[in-house]
């Protein structure tokens, strides 16, 4: 019974608990046999606490037996990057320097999933302060891809999704700042949302470019997605900047499907990638043309203008965060991310105010051009599926940041726009690496995604496959 | 402003900043950034002159759905 638990969705293993069908401490039960067979290869935990699950896997089903349920997570085991902070508890923010570091306050992610009855066992690993697109990790170790260890996770969120590959946990919260969390989505094969900037609070979460960080979920299936977002979403007096935005029910929401939308294929930009990837994005519009979509091609704005914004915002803003441990600490930084920060110190206040000010220009434009003809664009989310953990090592050198950046090529023009973006898993490479779809919508409309994606995911079944 | 940045000037601003650059990171560094700043550069002098950071969130309110 444990390992066919392990292999359900959050949503599905919350109805067969709330029908008493299914405990709470067999769910983690099942969880732990599964993170004790893959942990010590995948590397996904950074501190795993099995007796704080069991014990509150009890209490949950305790409550259930009383006929209280706390809320539609009752019951259902997660586990959460480790930058979300937890009173009283270690959130290393995968480095050297945060490594005995205690939080002194709940993040507002986490407390909003301890209320909806989730439990949390433990804390994953992720890119050294979020700031890497591979998964590497010179400190905790790298995190490797659940479909074939050889290969990245992607980052920075890359305990969260091969963790979610492997069935170790039921979903998790990841953070996307530039694609941490479509990235890893992409190259393990599950779903992530990149919310749009401001639809859930990061008090509590490590910041690492304020401008451009976002808290969202990776999951084994959109209705997942649909509705862990809707537990964290929404305003937050501890965070000024959390959006007052009504946030709609997105699990109801799915039912909506796609009959009708405009579905947007990019003339220019997001063409280049590789043959697979594109074969398995043609396939994807079919599926939704056949459900009843209708495909439309749109014109691109200026993506490298964009992408120049992005790192003239995302430079300055974290070299800021970090200024003063580069002083005290620079060599306890892996020489990536020093490097990366400290090439954020070069930038001149005049560039990063440009950027600024080009934002809303440029987000006006981009709705003008593209969302005047779809309402959805669909676009890939990496411009390959994951090259392996040898090949994608980069330490230093003048061509650091060009290596780096290529990755999220894809993903990090829609944080500086600020637009939300799902990724979906849409097929396989020949070598059996998953490759994930991207769908970006207008400021807070994540509940087209999230229809659109569902009706996807109720006529394919990559999902489905268990590496 | 040039948006191509030499050793001597990384150094400076590496030293403005309080960080202790060496040789090697500086350049890197500097070297690093030249590209993403000379497009940068190139980008923003087409923007329109009166463009605001408020702008922004007025752009995302308006193309709500």
């Amino acid at each position: 019974m444990s390992a066919d638990l392990a292999l359900l969705s959050a949503s599905e293993l919350a109805r067969r608990i709330r029908a008493g069908k299914a405990t709470a401490r067999a769910a983690v039960e099942a969880c732990l046999e599964r993170i004790d067979n893959r942990n010590d290869q995948l590397n996904a935990f950074i501190a795993l606490d099995a007796a704080h699950a069991q014990a509150t896997a009890d209490l949950a089903d305790a409550e259930a037996k009383r006929g209280r349920w706390k809320g539609p997570l009752h019951g259902v085991p997660l586990a959460h990057k480790d930058m979300y902070y937890r009173e009283g508890r270690i959130a290393t923010c995968g480095s050297k320097i945060r490594r005995d570091w205690v939080a002194p306050a709940t993040s507002t992610a986490l407390a909003r999933l301890d209320a909806a009855g989730a439990l949390d066992l433990g804390t994953l690993n992720m890119a050294e302060f979020a700031l890497g697109p591979t998964g590497h990790n010179w400190h905790h170790g790298h995190a490797r891809n659940a479909w074939n260890p050889l290969h990245i996770t992607g980052g920075s969120s890359s305990g969260s999704a091969t963790g979610v590959a492997a069935r170790m946990f039921f979903g998790s919260l990841g953070s996307d700042t530039g694609g941490s969390i479509r990235l890893p989505a992409h190259y393990c094969g599950v779903v992530g949302i990149k919310p749009t900037w401001g639809r859930v609070s990061r008090a509590n979460a490590m910041p690492l470019s304020w401008s451009l960080d976002c808290v969202g979920p990776l999951t084994r299936t959109v209705e997942d997605a649909a509705l862990m977002l809707s537990i964290i979403a929404g305003v937050d007096p501890a965070d000024p900047t959390a959006a007052g935005e009504p946030v709609p029910d997105y699990v109801v929401g799915l039912a909506r499907g796609v009959r009708g939308l405009r579905i947007g294929r990019p003339a220019s930009f997001f063409t280049e990638v590789d043959g697979e990837s594109e074969r398995a994005l043609a396939d994807a519009r079919r599926v939704l043309e056949r459900l009843g979509a209708t495909i439309v091609d749109v014109p691109i704005p200026d993506m490298e203008r964009i992408g120049a914004c992005f790192t003239m915002v995302m430079g300055p803003e974290s070299a800021t965060i970090h200024r003063e441990w580069l002083r005290t600490r620079a060599d306890d930084y892996s020489g990536q991310v020093r490097a990366r920060l400290e090439a954020g110190l070069m930038v001149p206040a005049t560039f990063y105010l440009d950027a600024m000010r080009a934002r809303g220009p440029l987000l006006a434009d981009f709705i003008d051009t593209v969302f005047s003809r779809c309402d959805v664009l669909l676009v890939p989310t990496g411009t390959s599926p994951a090259p392996t953990v040898a090949e994608s090592e980069v330490t230093g050198g003048p061509d650091l940041v060009a290596r780096l950046t290529h990755f999220p090529k894809f993903t990090r023009p829609f944080n500086y726009l600020g637009l939300p973006g799902l990724t979906v898993p849409a097929g396989f490479s020949g070598s059996g690496l998953p490759i994930g779809l991207q769908l970006v919508g207008r400021p807070f409309d994540e509940a087209t995604l999230f229809s659109a994606g569902h009706a996807y995911q109720q006529a394919t079944e990559w999902h489905t496959r268990v590496p | 402003m040039t948006a191509t940045i030499g050793d001597e000037e990384a150094r400076i601003l590496a030293a403005q900043a309080g960080v202790a650059l060496d040789d090697e990171a500086a350049v890197n560094a500097a070297t690093a950034m030249a590209p993403p700043l000379a497009a940068a550069d190139r980008h923003a002098r087409t923007l329109a002159f009166e463009a605001e950071p408020s702008q922004y969130l007025a752009a995302q309110r308006r193309a709500k759905r």
